[in-house]
This record gives structure tokens, sequence and C-alpha cells, in this order.
């Protein structure tokens, strides 16, 4: 569905990414690993079209998109839930998932995938007026979450969801992404919480210094060695 | 008596002052950018209404109408051809470039009009000029009082179309973060486009408005943008209603300071508020924005 070919991304003189492939098929949950600044963030902006590869393809359902536009690329079902959930602070929490389905694709469906997000989130019912910047870390994360399910989405990428949530709250969050599988969403999910993100993916890929270091089977990857001594410290 | 006929004339100027403030905020509040070529769009908008008050016979106000889509069409052409050009090369979230290519485009209309139009003082003649409504010892200009009302449905038509519309919405949005605005598949350029677009009409029908009563001149844009950029750091960089309260708490302190004092001492007194704001409240009055 998502394939990545040895995407090179610079800022400035500073050679961020330096050739990463992957391939995400449809229907799977895709894990992205690798310890701060290895350039997670970097590869899902460049998926999203925030940052421009200097070489290498991204191919989305048999097609490149290098030269696509950012908001081009929501249309064609790539989204993705940002780091620090970027939510817009001085709309209200209505007004953030409305936005999310801005796109000419997203609109019709507006209404089921409101109910959808209420569905998964009946707190956010509660206060779908109240400004999203005065919400609580948890609270802006299930906007966050919700805005996305709102662009009808056919690949979400999750950067970091669990950030900054008590322990209680991060299970919420992967049980949701779990059922947003269960609904038929493709995933990627970046996470620090290495050990629930190789719990729930089918596969998953890590990256150090912007190369792709390792990769295989979830279920593998837990019982490796070096990641469980690099990023489990077990 | 004097008090509420001074209370009155403020509130009607202060109309005007707003709606051009507020379409210098909107451009700011979503581009970043300070239109400094905002004074020079009204001289020009008032230039055109005038010659179009002259050669055709239509009514002023249906001129202000067509002056404020054509600048409405400048406005979307000048941002989405030249300026978006400009912006793409900056990194910097408040560009410079863009801040000297307005600058330097005003002076150009300005100087232009000069070469073109000779430096003077010229008053439309429309069949509203000198009319007025008298209501006891109260003199209302007509049609000061008609450039009041429509400046107050115009902002207030802003307002709501900001707030309740899908495209002011996405709007809304893109000021607030653009980069995440575009992640949920809003296109910053054409939000710009549309923003500046609105801006400069607004600035197209304060000219329409302006000329049964105020002449027309090659510098005339700065009389009225050194005061809207006052009001829009008064009111909030970007906010709306912040534009609507700074452009008519500028024309009460000008009409009650010249009442008190004199012309210029209101001029002083409104220059010290201005100082005043930005070292005790820089944010404005009215303005969400932290910093
Ligand atoms: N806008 C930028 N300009 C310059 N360098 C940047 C920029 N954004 C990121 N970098 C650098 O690129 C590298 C990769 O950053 P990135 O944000 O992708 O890391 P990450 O894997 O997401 O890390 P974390 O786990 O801390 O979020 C880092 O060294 C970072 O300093
Ligand atoms: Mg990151």
């Amino acid at each position: 569905m998502l394939k990545l070919n040895d995407v090179h991304v610079d800022y400035g003189h500073f050679h961020a990414l330096q050739g990463i492939s992957f391939e995400i098929k449809e229907g799977e949950i895709v894990a992205l690993l690798g310890s701060n600044g290895a350039g997670k963030t970097t590869t899902i902006n460049t998926i999203s079209g925030l940052n421009k590869p200097v070489s290498g393809e991204i191919i989305y359902k048999g097609q490149v998109i290098n030269d696509m536009r950012p908001n081009d690329r929501v249309q064609m079902g790539i989204v993705q839930v940002p780091e620090g959930r970027k939510l817009f602070p001085y709309m209200t929490v209505m007004d953030n998932l409305l936005v999310g389905s801005f796109n000419k694709v997203a609109r019709p469906y507006r209404k089921e995938s409101l109910e959808m997000c209420f569905d998964l989130f009946p707190k956010l019912y509660e206060r779908r007026n109240q400004f999203a910047g005065t919400l609580s870390g948890g609270e802006q994360q299930m906007v966050a979450v919700s805005r996305a399910i709102m662009s009808h989405p056919e690949i979400i990428m999750f950067d970091e969801p669990s950030l900054g949530l008590a322990p209680v709250v991060v299970e919420d969050v992967f049980e949701n992404i779990m059922k947003l599988h269960e609904m038929g969403r493709t995933i990627l999910l970046v996470e620090q919480n290495v050990m629930l993100s190789l719990e729930v993916a089918d596969r998953a890929y890590v990256i150090e210094n912007g190369q792709n270091v390792k990769e295989g089977n979830a279920k593998n990857l837990l019982a490796d060695e070096s990641i469980r001594q690099a990023y489990l410290g077990i | 008596m004097l008090y509420l006929q001074t209370f009155i004339d403020a509130l009607m100027i202060g109309g005007v002052y707003s709606v051009i403030a507020v379409g210098l905020s909107l451009i700011f509040g979503v581009m970043r950018v300070i239109n400094w070529s905002h004074g020079e769009s009204l001289m020009v908008s008032m230039l055109i209404a005038l010659y179009m008050n002259q050669y055709t016979p239509l009514d002023p106000y249906v001129i202000m109408l067509i002056v404020g889509a054509v600048m409405f069409v400048y406005g979307y052409v000048l941002q989405s051809v030249v300026i978006s050009r400009i912006l793409s090369r900056e990194t910097d979230r408040e560009p410079i470039s863009c801040l000297l290519f307005t600058a330097g485009l005003g002076m150009v209309m300005s100087y232009s009009v000069q070469i073109i139009f000779g430096s003077k003082q010229v008053m439309a003649q429309t069949k509203y000029n000198g009319r007025a409504l008298h209501m006891g010892d109260l003199v209302v200009s007509l049609p000061k009082l008609i450039a009041f009302i429509i400046a107050v449905v115009a902002v207030a038509a802003l307002w709501t179309f900001l707030q309740k519309s899908e495209y002011g919405r996405a709007i809304r949005a893109t000021s607030q973060n653009r980069s995440v605005a575009t992640l949920m598949g809003i296109s910053e350029k054409r939000v710009y486009s549309v923003s500046f677009a609105i801006g400069t009409m607004l600035v197209g029908l304060a000219g329409g408005m302006l000329i049964p009563y105020f002449s027309v001149y090659p510098t005339v844009g700065s009389v009225f943008s050194n005061k809207s950029f006052i009001i829009v750091v008064l009111g909030g960089k970007g906010s709306v209603p912040g534009a609507l309260l700074g452009g008519l708490i500028v024309g009460l302190i000008e009409k009650f300071g010249a009442l008190f004092f004199s012309e210029s001492v209101a001029q002083i007194i409104v220059f010290l508020m201005f100082i005043a704001i930005l070292l005790f409240k820089p944010t404005g009055l009215l303005s969400k924005d932290k910093g």
C-alpha cells in the first residue's frame, strides 16, 4: 500500500534521512522504532509531504507521490496524528474535528465519522464546545486521534501517541488503535513504548541515524537480544 | 448634546477605520505578513470609485460593491502570483522580504498615482455629498451614517464567515498552525490568497464608502493605514472583533481629543495610547495569541 524506496531527506546541511526503505501492506500495523533523533518524525512528515525527499521514492497505491502537496495526500487517505498532538488550540473540540473532514473525500462521511469518534471517546461529546487548548493531555490525544478519523483515512500514522500520558491512558490509546485497525485502517506506529508497540504490531522496522538497521516480524523482534538491550533495557 | 454629537461622529469615522483595520488584521493573522501597501490599496480604490462615479451613472454604493469585487480579484492575484513566490523562499514565520515587498509596492502605487493624477485633492460629486439627517439639534451626515452601517455589516459578515463557514474554519485553522492545517487537507496557498483577497476587498469597500465625504489624493492612504496599524495592535493582531473595537476606540479618542484639546493633540493621544499598549499589553485587547 505504502512503500518508501531509499528515501533521503535533508534539513539544510543536516542529512536526516539517509536512505530509509520500508513497506506497509494494506491492513497491517507496522511499528517504526528508533531512539531519539533517529528520524521517525522526519519519516512520517516526509510521507505526509511536509518534508521533501532529495532522492528516493514514496509510492502510495502504486503511484509515486514525491511531488504531491500535503493537502492532496490527505485526500488520498494518508493521515497522521502528529507528535505532540498539535491541535488548533483556539478552536472548539467540535471545530477541530470538523477541520479534520475538510477534504472533499471525507466530507460526505462527516456524520458517520463524527459518530464513530464520539463512540470511541464519549468524553469528547461532553467537551465538544470547549477550546481544545484547555483540554487535558489525554483528552487532547483523543481529539488528535478523532481529527485523523474525521479525514476518512486509509492509513493512519501515529507519532508517539502515548507521549506524556498516564499508563492507564496509554492502554486506552492502544486499545483504540487496535479498534481502528479492526475497522480496516492500515497503521504506522511510532512509539517510545517499544514493548507495547511490538505487542500490537505485525511487523516493525528499526531505524538509527536516518538509516534502516533492522526489520522483521514483531514477535521475533520482541525476542531479539539486541533490541531487548537497546530499547527495553532487559 | 455636544457630547452626544461628538460620540456619533466618533462612531461613524471609527467604523470606517475598523473595516480598513480588519482587512489588515486578517491578512496579518493568517499569513503573518504586514501588508504595507494597505493604505495605497485604499487610495487606489477611492480613485477607481471616483472615476466610476464621474463616468458612469451608477449609484456610489453600487460602485462601492464593484470596487470591492475588483479589489478582491486584485488581492487574490497579487497573493497567488507574486507574494506566494516570495513567501515560498522564506522559511521565517514572519517573513521580512514580504514586508519589504509590500512597502515597496505601496510606494510605487502612491508615486505612480502622483505622476499620472498629480498631487491635487479631488472630491467626488455624488448625490449623497453633504446630505444630512437632522434629529433635534443632532446633525448626522448621511454618507457617514451609511458608511458606518456598511462597515459594521461588513465586519459582522466577515466574523460570521470565519466562525460559521467551512472555509472560514479552514482559514482559522491555518492561522493557528499552517503546517498542521495542510495535514488536514487544507491548501495553505489558497487560504492565503482568499484571506489576502478579503483583506483588499474590505479596503475596496472602504474606498467606495469614503468618496462621498472624503477627498482623494495620492497620499490619502497613509491617513488611514497609519491608524489601522495602531488599531490592529490595539485590538489584537488577527482579531476581527478586536479590530472593530480598536477602530471605534481610535474614533472616540480622535473626536473627543479634538473637542477637549485640538486635533493634533488628539493624534498625539492616539500615538501615546499605541505606545502604552505596546508596553503594557502587547498582545492587544482581544487577541488570543500569547506572543
Ligand atoms: N526542522 C529541523 N531542522 C533541522 N534539523 C532537524 C529538524 N527536524 C528534525 N531535525 C533533526 O533531524 C533528526 C531526526 O529528527 P526526528 O524528529 O525525525 O527524530 P525522531 O526519531 O522523531 O526523534 P524523537 O523520538 O525524539 O521524536 C534529529 O537529529 C533532529 O535534530
Ligand atoms: Mg519524533
